[in-house]
């Protein structure tokens, strides 16, 4: 008996030391499978980022049932959130991120919560403010556990300074607030962002929030190119910084300043958003990297191996669409003749069938030419695939970032006129808040000018946010004169293209427009315009008996954008003043008047103003 | 902080008119009529039907004639010193200890940012020392008796002429007096840690040129600055910023900042009944209006509007206030627009005398969130008597026989304000917080005292280890209770076929992936009926369970002493009912099975 106890205990101990071995092997200290992988994939404690001991102390509290502690933590701050505890709520929040430091989603998660969850729950914008401030501390914290995400830093760039604080209702309040928050700029350079106290300062030498959250996405990119992964692809992730240099130019400019440093802020970032164009863009997979300017090369390599393959198809590609075309009957020839705006509805898709039959295969085309050019052929197709794939994923990411509006955009705002033409239309609106009505609409009179001189030059940007900003102007402007514009008026291209981009299936028509312009730019003078202040009479006031007040205009003329169904008959009261511009239906048939004043002021009022002169160009006029 | 209706009863409202002693009276029957029919079941198994019965009534007169009248005073004291030297020897006293290393790195876990860091302070040092004296009483409860049976020395207790009676309040007291001494300790310590957390001062930085306003300096561990100028009084008062105010005072050309005001401090509240009224202004189904919130807590009314809520007051006496009636609001708003972001959402209070004759002016106020906005109205105010402008006296035409009401409108038109029963009340007074802290762990203490009774209890009849199993049960019955409860009254409904189901059908169900929604189905009526009437006893049985279980929730007091509330002597009083009671029923049934277990066996 005691002989068998033995023999089983030996058996016990050898067990222990067998199975002790592959324990060894696997977590030796330097050399064990356990501590190389963490090595290489950089998992180690104090690769991750800050050792606390207040974490370790907190972990090792909960005796192995970290994860069960977490859960019940996480549901807590659900409670406490729900019930509006919201201190119990942070409280909460520090103790889950001391038991789960390196799992970045609960930082990202839960700094969204009190930034963008509870900070809107306050009344006070000031609270509000307090609340996204906890979020970027609780993201900070983040980052000093987990010194390789660069997740966080993006997190930290992109929403809080960018979004929460740049484009929140509350972005007046916020904005300022972080100006004013030295303790806020000392703790954000403690937490390693050198540059606060540089390049982070705005127009006024104080640290702007737009400049701030572009050097966290800085610390983003430059931890992503020292190898740290992020779920971002490149081209997005490159942009933001530059782009965040364009959006404290346009916030700036909004808050009032209009002169060479709004000037200033374009030309930077025109400058940075021309080196993110020039930046390498690793293309993994792919073959060869490339740079959003790359475009114009691109697609000149797809027009040279476009030729070359013509070439060697010797017009087989004609030979073969003729043969197909041929065997079409006559109602679908006739249907693919007709020009696309005039086909209907139904046709579309039958349409769109037979140009698919009409585009010869490569196949087809191959087994059209001589066999000895065939190999040749073969090759030069796959670079043309290569080349047309390469061109459109250019494009895409282009697209993605909207950088030629971004280009074009930088160019136009640093331009004396533009900054004149915000200008003005920014005095225009203090002067209206202060009841000046006449000298207001002196200077909207003289911003249209300019308007239209920027959107002869780059017309592109009447359907983008810069032509949002003038028809919001204009609408107001409208709303003061109590007038509808006709073809006469100096932006009604400008107006007639934003109603056909609004109006359902007639963007097109828009896009055309602007095009039509576009294609004329090489005709016109770059020399500054120069104003006729005496030309334009505008802001005529009320003659008649009924109303005896000096500052309120008359009624216009009719428009030409609006229509039948809108526009009422008799000229609109004072009150009546909001009825949408934009509204679609025009044409001939329309109640519009033509750029002659008395004609129009005659079917109208015959006291009714004339609006601002029109500039010498044919495409801003009938 | 979250207030019921129940916080509002007086002690004789809530023992007499709201249910207290007939709950506890019917507690006691059914406790009764299941401890004889359980009594008897043990009793015919031992001895056969007829001498059970006997056992049984012989034992019940033995509670009533001998015990219960013969109990002495002296041999309680002398278990209860046994008691305290068995707790001492046992080392209990290492929670001390304990306590005071986890105070010490308490500021590793405490958010110094927070918003008001006092409330943060102090509701850690209740809930540490509340976990940590139950663990404690847990424990020197528990292991008591089945250690001394273990180790015999039982014997020299129930070889002496000692009544049951005797020891089991004898160990009672004996445990609660080691966790006072205890709770003393750690309540002194939590007292300077807080007063010593808090506690900060400013420096002045700035002033105005007519020296009447100025800023102090940013103060780094606290994480804040203040800016003051002079309040209605002519103080100079700064601002209120995590949960405080400093009073400023000029000392020559110096400016002094005062230590902190207003985060540690016992509010006296006198709360009114509140009823919503719909949009017409008449009170009928009002119940105010969810705009959308999980929480149920507040309930708002709409801006522009007759809605209202109406807070009814009784009782009120001129004495409790001089020449101002003051009173406190923590209403919230919410916005259907955004509007102007720079000016809060507004409302109008309105004091009317309760045939709703005579009102005060409307009192316009913008709504402070998240924080006690104070107000006051002066005794003397203009108003309306019978609809036409008239000079008031609160106290004379308002409240003349004590009883007036409070009407709080929104004037924001789309916009709402959002309010609980408790989130206005008149100030009476402000009490000191030491005091308040006090009957804080007076409650805590409360709490020790049934942790205790239960531990001894279970320990009378199983051994140590279960004993503790036992009272953790009851223990987590407490603390989740309205989970619990939540738990087994939808899971009872369910049982009526619409899904769900009880824990055996649960087992069933997960590894099936049935969920809860799917009727149950295992493919045999007979079965699935069965495994549903079982369900449905133990669900019953959890229910009667937690009834006779003690909610810790409702006796800690916690809040009242982090939000700077006055834990009134009504509620006290009430949980020292209820902790009686308790006492009470561990006792009987301790002494029963003291009485009929067989201790030197």
């Amino acid at each position: 008996m005691n002989k068998k106890s033995l023999v089983r205990k030996i058996g016990y101990i050898l067990a222990i030391v067998v199975l002790l071995l592959p324990l060894y092997a696997l977590g030796r200290p330097e050399s064990g499978l356990i501590s190389q992988l963490r090595s290489k994939h950089k998992m180690g404690q104090a690769d991750l980022g800050k050792l606390d001991p207040a974490s370790e102390s907190m972990r090792l509290a909960s005796l192995g049932m970290k994860g069960i502690a977490a859960t019940v933590l996480w549901v807590r701050a659900d409670y406490y959130k729900e019930e509006k505890y919201f201190d119990r709520f942070t409280a909460t929040l520090n103790q889950i991120s001391l038991l789960q430091p390196h799992f970045v989603s609960v930082w990202q998660h839960q700094a969204h919560n009190l930034g963008f969850n509870v900070s809107p729950e306050f009344e006070d914008y000031r609270q509000r403010f307090e609340w996204v401030k906890k979020g970027i501390d609780y993201l900070a914290k983040g980052i000093r556990f987990n010194e390789r995400k660069p997740i966080l830093q993006y997190d930290l760039g992109q929403q809080y300074f960018g979004h929460k604080m740049g484009k929140s209702d509350e972005k007046v309040q916020f904005r300022e607030m972080y100006r004013n928050d030295v303790e806020l700029h000392s703790y954000l350079k403690d937490q390693g962002l050198a540059g606060i106290e540089t390049s982070a300062r705005g127009f006024d030498q104080r640290p702007d929030s737009w400049l701030t959250g572009r050097l966290w996405l800085n610390k983003a990119t430059e931890l992503y190119e020292s190898g740290a992964t992020i779920k971002k692809v490149p081209h997005l992730l490159y942009s933001y910084a530059p782009a965040w240099r364009m959006y404290y130019a346009e916030a700036i400019e909004s808050e009032g300043i209009l002169d060479s440093r709004a000037g200033l802020a374009w030309k930077l970032g025109g400058e940075e958003w021309a080196s993110f164009g020039k930046r390498t863009l690793y293309q993994a997979g792919r073959g060869r990297d490339m740079s959003l300017l790359g475009e114009v090369e691109a697609t000149r390599i797809v027009n040279e191996k476009t030729a070359e393959f013509d070439r060697l198809t010797d017009g087989a590609r004609e030979r073969i669409v003729a043969e197909i075309r041929s065997g079409l009957t006559k109602e679908e020839q006739l249907l693919i003749d007709t020009p696309i705006e005039e086909r209907k509805q139904e046709n579309f898709e039958q349409a769109m069938e037979i140009m698919r039959r009409l585009e010869p295969t490569f196949l087809q085309i191959s087994s059209n030419i001589p066999p000895e050019k065939q190999a040749e052929m073969v090759k030069v197709q796959r670079e043309l695939t290569d080349a047309k794939e390469f061109l459109k994923l250019l494009t895409t990411y282009r697209n993605n970032v909207n950088y030629q509006f971004w280009e074009n955009r930088c160019k136009l705002e640093q331009r004396d006129e533009t900054l004149k033409a915000r200008r003005l239309v920014y005095e225009a609106e203090r002067l209206i808040d202060q009841a000046e009505l006449g000298p207001a609409l002196e200077r909207y009179d003289e911003a249209w000018f300019y308007w239209a001189w920027i959107f002869q030059r780059y017309p592109l940007m009447m359907t983008e946010e810069l032509g949002d900003d003038v028809f919001s102007a204009l609408t107001r402007y409208r709303k003061i004169v109590d007038a509808e514009f006709d073809d006469s008026f100096v932006l009604s291209k400008f107006l007639e293209v934003r109603r056909l981009n609004e109006l359902d299936g007639f963007s097109q028509q828009a896009t055309d427009l602007m095009e039509s312009v576009q294609r004329r730019i090489g005709e016109l003078s770059d020399e500054p315009p120069v104003y006729d202040r005496n030309a334009k009479p505008t802001g005529e006031k009320r003659t008649d008996s009924t109303n005896k007040d000096p500052d309120v205009l008359e009624p216009k003329v009719l428009p030409k954008v609006m229509t039948e169904q809108t526009v009422p008959v008799d000229v609109p009261a004072a009150s009546d003043s909001s009825a949408p511009i934009d509204a679609p239906g025009t044409g001939s048939d329309s109640p519009a008047v033509g750029s002659d004043k008395t004609e129009s002021t005659s079917k109208l009022d015959d006291t009714a103003p004339a609006l601002p002169p029109t500039l010498e160009n044919p495409d801003f006029q009938n | 902080m979250h207030l019921s209706p129940e916080h509002f009863w007086t002690y004789f409202q809530w023992l007499f008119e709201q249910g207290g002693l007939l709950n506890g009276f019917l507690l006691a029957v059914a406790l009764t009529v299941l401890g004889l029919i359980v009594g008897f079941l043990v009793c015919m198994l031992r001895y056969g039907p007829s001498e059970g019965f006997l056992q049984l009534a012989k034992t019940i007169r033995e509670f009533f004639i001998v015990d219960i009248p013969k109990t002495s005073f002296q041999r309680i004291y002398a278990i209860a010193k046994l008691a305290v030297k068995e707790s001492i020897r046992k080392k209990v006293l290492v929670v001390v200890g304990l306590f005071v290393i986890g105070l010490m790195f308490a500021g590793w876990y405490l958010d110094p940012r927070a918003d008001n860091p006092a409330q943060l302070y102090v509701s850690f040092v209740l809930w540490v020392t509340n976990c940590g004296i139950l663990v404690l009483g847990l424990f020197v409860s528990c292991f008591s008796f089945p250690a001394d049976i273990k180790s015999r020395t039982i014997y020299t207790i129930v070889t002496k002429p000692v009544r049951p009676t005797e020891i089991f309040l004898g160990r009672v007291l004996g445990f609660v007096a080691i966790g006072t001494f205890v709770l003393v300790i750690l309540g002194v310590m939590s007292y300077q840690f807080v007063i010593r957390g808090v506690a900060h001062s400013h420096e002045v930085t700035e002033t105005s040129a007519d020296g009447l306003s100025g800023k102090t300096a940013y103060n780094s561990n606290r994480f804040h600055a203040h800016t003051f100028s002079p309040n209605e009084e002519g103080e100079l008062m700064t601002n209120f910023i995590k949960g405080h105010v400093h009073r400023v005072e000029k000392d020559g050309e110096k400016y002094v900042v005062g230590p902190t005001e207003g985060d540690l401090e016992a509010r006296v509240p006198i709360y009114g009944m509140m009823k919503f009224t719909g949009r017409d202004g008449e009170e009928g189904e009002g119940k105010g209006l969810n705009v959308g919130y999980m929480s149920e807590y507040q309930r708002y009314i709409e801006g522009d509007s007759l809605s209202s809520a109406v807070w009814r007051f009784n009782g009120i006496n001129k004495s409790d206030f001089e020449d101002f009636v003051r009173f406190d609001m923590t209403l919230s708003a919410f916005r259907t627009y955004k509007g102007d972001i720079v000016t809060p959402v507004g409302g109008i209070v309105i004091f009317r005398s309760s045939d709703r004759n005579v009102e005060s002016e409307h009192i316009p106020f913008k709504v402070k969130e998240f924080q006690i906005d104070q107000k006051k109205v002066p005794t003397s105010l203009k108003g309306n008597r019978g609809g036409k402008p008239a000079d008031l006296d609160f106290f004379k035409d308002i409240a003349p026989d004590g009883k007036f009401e409070v009407v709080v409108r929104c004037t924001d038109r789309n916009q709402y304000l959002g309010m609980a029963a408790g989130d206005l009340y008149l100030r009476a007074k402000t009490l000191s917080f030491r005091w308040n802290f006090f009957k804080g762990f007076v409650s805590i203490w409360l709490q020790l005292v049934v942790v205790i009774c239960f531990g001894v209890m279970f320990s009378t009849f199983l051994s140590g280890q279960i004993a503790i199993v036992a009272t953790i049960s009851v223990l987590v019955l407490g603390l989740f209770g309205s989970f619990i409860d939540h738990l087994v009254t939808e899971a009872i409904k369910r049982e009526a076929g619409s899904g769900g189901g009880g824990p055996i059908e649960s087992l069933i169900r997960i590894p099936m992936q049935s969920g809860s929604g799917v009727q149950f189905d295992i493919g045999n009526k007979a079965v699935e009926t069965t495994i549903q009437s079982v369900d449905l006893n133990a669900l019953f049985f959890v229910k009667i369970l937690k009834a006779g279980s003690p909610n810790f929730n409702e006796l800690s007091t916690t809040d009242f002493i982090a939000y700077g509330v006055n834990l009134s002597e009504h509620l006290l009083a009430k949980h020292f009912t209820i902790c009686f009671g308790y006492l009470l029923m561990t006792g009987i049934i301790s002494y029963f099975f003291l009485k009929t277990r067989e201790m030197a066996a």
